[in-house]
């Protein structure tokens, strides 16, 4: 069965978080800092890391960057606030999604079951109707994961592959947050719209030739996102 | 400003007029006083002259000093002789001429002659000969006029001057009263980092220094205060989540447990979610009362969240009543995590005080747009209409608490979110019974 990392310095929360997912049939490994959590990661790459901002020593954000420079892992954060700022924060820093203390057992495991079975369906889409998308020096090869731009390869986790295949594969569309939520990450009640804008703002990082004016990531002032070739 | 100018202009005027008076007195004294020695002297030889025989009178004239010779004129036995043409009696005004030749008196008279200013002298002399000599003033009368003008020119000065010293003195005097006005008023508006500028003047620094250690201490515990409920909250939430996560692990088992044990999980159940709720809106309120609630507006369809709530919530509200002048007047700016807390916060306090929620709807306006809840419960009484959005508000109805009683801080919650929209909100009756809670927003179209 999938493993998932816990590193959460809360031995309660911890343990607590630990059995609720033991119960959905995951095999549950706990770091209580940073640190143990990237060794224990080195040692078993986990299928999902859940990670708590507010750690001692290094913090959620910074174990997020290390991470993400090893992996494109689903992470999870968890935060003890629902400050915008701090969730914008968490994003950048490369998580995939958030939940926030304290949280109902459905709504943290609904997110992990999303982003494994996003993880294991590959970036790729279930129908594509076209293998290979260009828009400007950018090449989306679909069914191999692979993302060119000019001649070199550019990495993109698992959510910006796939949000970025979601609208590419239908330049010009308006995707709404609602609809991007529902198609990317899955579920649409349970997140919002920061969740995309922030990976909207990663991908254009990755993708743009100026990240500030936008040219093929663009935004549709008020109503959502599109993709122009 | 104007009284320090007024004054100083007064002054100004005052000091000039005396001037001049002065200065043109003595001049004028000083000027017919040589002119009247000069004109004995001339006299005088004049005289001697006329005393030998037959005197050359025009020679005699000619004779006299250079000055003079254009300017005297001599009456003998009744004939006039002047030094030049253009000279004779009619140059003299008569009241001189009878004063001197009638009267015997020497005189002197200052007027224009041919439009120049000038002084005659006139002195009697032997019998009723008289010798006249005009001294032209025209000199003088040009130093008076540079005189006058350049008085008129540092009276202007001055007067700007006192003006500009007087706005200066007056806005030092008046800036910092402002100043603290402005900032007290800032400050009243819940902008509480406003301080007055201590540095520049000293007399002031004292005041200045005084009102802002004031704020600070204001500011100060005010933070406090806040950061204490919002510390709280924050402690609280860590506990919570692992209450929260241990009962939803019992609740996975309830098949196993004892019926007791499943009672008393239910119970430690709904106090968690309680507990919670209270936690959250605690958190929240703290934020509003430290300023730091930050409005995110985005564009929002009104009905579907309005839906999606009453869905969340499992409302029995079967359809949302949607008045708008068009479909796309329905998305509206605001800021969605809030407008769907105070909806869902409306939908339990229904609930919990009157039975549930059983219409709901959204009405869009011209300015604002506005969504209510209602409900058949026993309404809210009048006097409590307003009390009803305090924090931990208990009904005057007291006594009769329900298990679900203690929403607290909802409506406070609703309350503030309207106000940081910039709206309102508010409960209306309903017949024959129950409430209607609005909450009226600005309409922001996106």
């Amino acid at each position: 069965m999938a493993q998932i990392l816990i590193i959460e310095d809360d031995d309660r929360i911890r343990e607590t978080t630990g059995l609720l997912l033991e119960d959905e049939g995951y095999d549950v490994v706990g770091a209580a800092s940073g640190e143990d959590g990237l060794a224990a990661f080195e040692r078993a790459p986990a299928a999902c890391v859940i990670v708590d901002l507010m750690l001692p020593g290094m913090n959620g954000f910074d174990c997020c960057r290390e991470l993400r420079k090893r992996s494109d892992v689903p992470i999870i954060m968890l935060t003890a606030r629902t400050d915008p700022f701090d969730v914008v924060a968490g994003l950048e820093a490369g998580a995939d999604d958030y939940v926030t203390k304290p949280f109902h057992a459905k709504e943290l495991t609904a997110r992990v079951r999303a982003l494994l079975r996003r993880a294991r369906a590959g970036g790729g889409s279930e129908t594509t109707p076209r293998k290979v998308i260009r828009f400007g020096d950018v090449e989306v090869r679909v069914d191999e994961g692979v993302v060119l731009k000019g001649q070199s390869a550019i990495t993109l986790t698992k959510t910006e592959f796939r949000l970025l295949c979601k609208m590419a594969e239908h330049p010009g569309r308006l995707f709404s947050r609602e609809a991007l939520l529902d198609k990317v990450w899955g579920y649409s009640y349970l997140g919002d719209g920061k969740l995309v804008d922030a990976h909207v703002h990663r991908l254009r990082a990755k993708v743009e030739d100026d990240p500030s004016n936008p040219k093929h990531v663009v935004t549709v002032r008020g109503l959502g996102y599109k993709v122009v070739t | 400003m104007l009284t320090f100018a007024m004054i100083g202009l007064l002054a100004v005027t005052a000091m000039s007029t005396a001037t001049y008076g002065l200065a043109r007195g003595y001049l004028l004294s000083q000027r017919q006083t040589s002119a009247v020695r000069q004109a004995q002297a001339n006299a005088r030889l004049v005289r001697n002259l006329l005393r030998t025989p037959n005197p050359d009178i025009p020679q005699l004239l000619g004779s006299l000093g250079t000055p003079a010779a254009g300017r005297a004129m001599v009456r003998v036995d009744s004939a006039w002789f002047a030094a030049s043409a253009g000279l004779g009696p009619e140059v003299l005004p008569p009241e001189l001429r009878s004063l001197v030749v009638e009267r015997r008196q020497p005189a002197r008279q200052r007027y224009r002659n041919n439009g120049q200013p000038v002084v005659a002298v006139g002195i009697p002399l032997d019998d009723d000969d008289a010798y006249f000599e005009l001294f032209p003033l025209v000199e003088l009368s040009r130093t008076l006029t540079t005189l006058r003008y350049s008085l008129l020119a540092s009276a202007g000065f001055a007067l700007v001057g006192s003006l500009t010293l007087g706005y200066w003195a007056s806005r030092r005097v008046l800036r910092p009263v402002l100043d603290i006005g402005r900032a007290a008023a800032s400050i009243a508006a819940g902008r509480l980092d406003a301080r007055l500028d201590a540095a520049g003047d000293e007399e002031l620094f004292a005041l200045a220094s005084g009102f802002n250690s004031m704020v600070d201490s204001l500011q100060d515990r005010i933070e406090r205060d806040a950061r204490f409920a919002s510390d709280v909250s924050h402690e609280l939430r860590s506990p919570l989540t692992t209450l929260r996560s241990a009962v939803e692990i019992m609740q996975r088992r309830r098949q196993e447990m004892h019926p007791r044990s499943v009672r008393a999980l239910d119970l430690l159940t709904e106090e968690v979610d309680r507990f919670e709720r209270l936690v959250t809106d605690l958190l929240e309120i703290s934020r509003y009362d430290a300023g730091v609630a930050p409005l995110e507006l985005e564009p929002v369809d009104l009905p579907a969240l309005v839906r999606r709530v009453l869905r969340d919530e499992g409302a029995a509200v079967v359809s949302v009543e949607v008045d708008a002048p068009s479909e796309e007047s329905q998305v509206v700016l605001v800021d969605r995590r809030r407008v769907e807390h105070s909806i869902s916060n409306l939908v339990r306090n229904a609930s919990a005080h009157a039975g549930g929620a059983v219409a709901a709807g959204v009405v869009v306006g011209v300015d604002s747009v506005s969504l209510y809840v209602e409900d058949r419960g026993p309404g809210v009484a009048p006097a409590d209409r307003e009390a009803v959005f305090q924090r931990f508000f208990r009904g005057s109805t007291a006594g009769r608490r329900s298990s679900s009683d203690g929403v607290g801080l909802g409506l406070a919650l609703v309350h503030e979110q309207a106000r940081l929209h910039g709206g309102q909100v508010w409960v209306e009756e309903v017949r024959p019974s129950g409430a209607r809670f609005v909450i009226q927003l600005p309409r922001r179209s996106p």
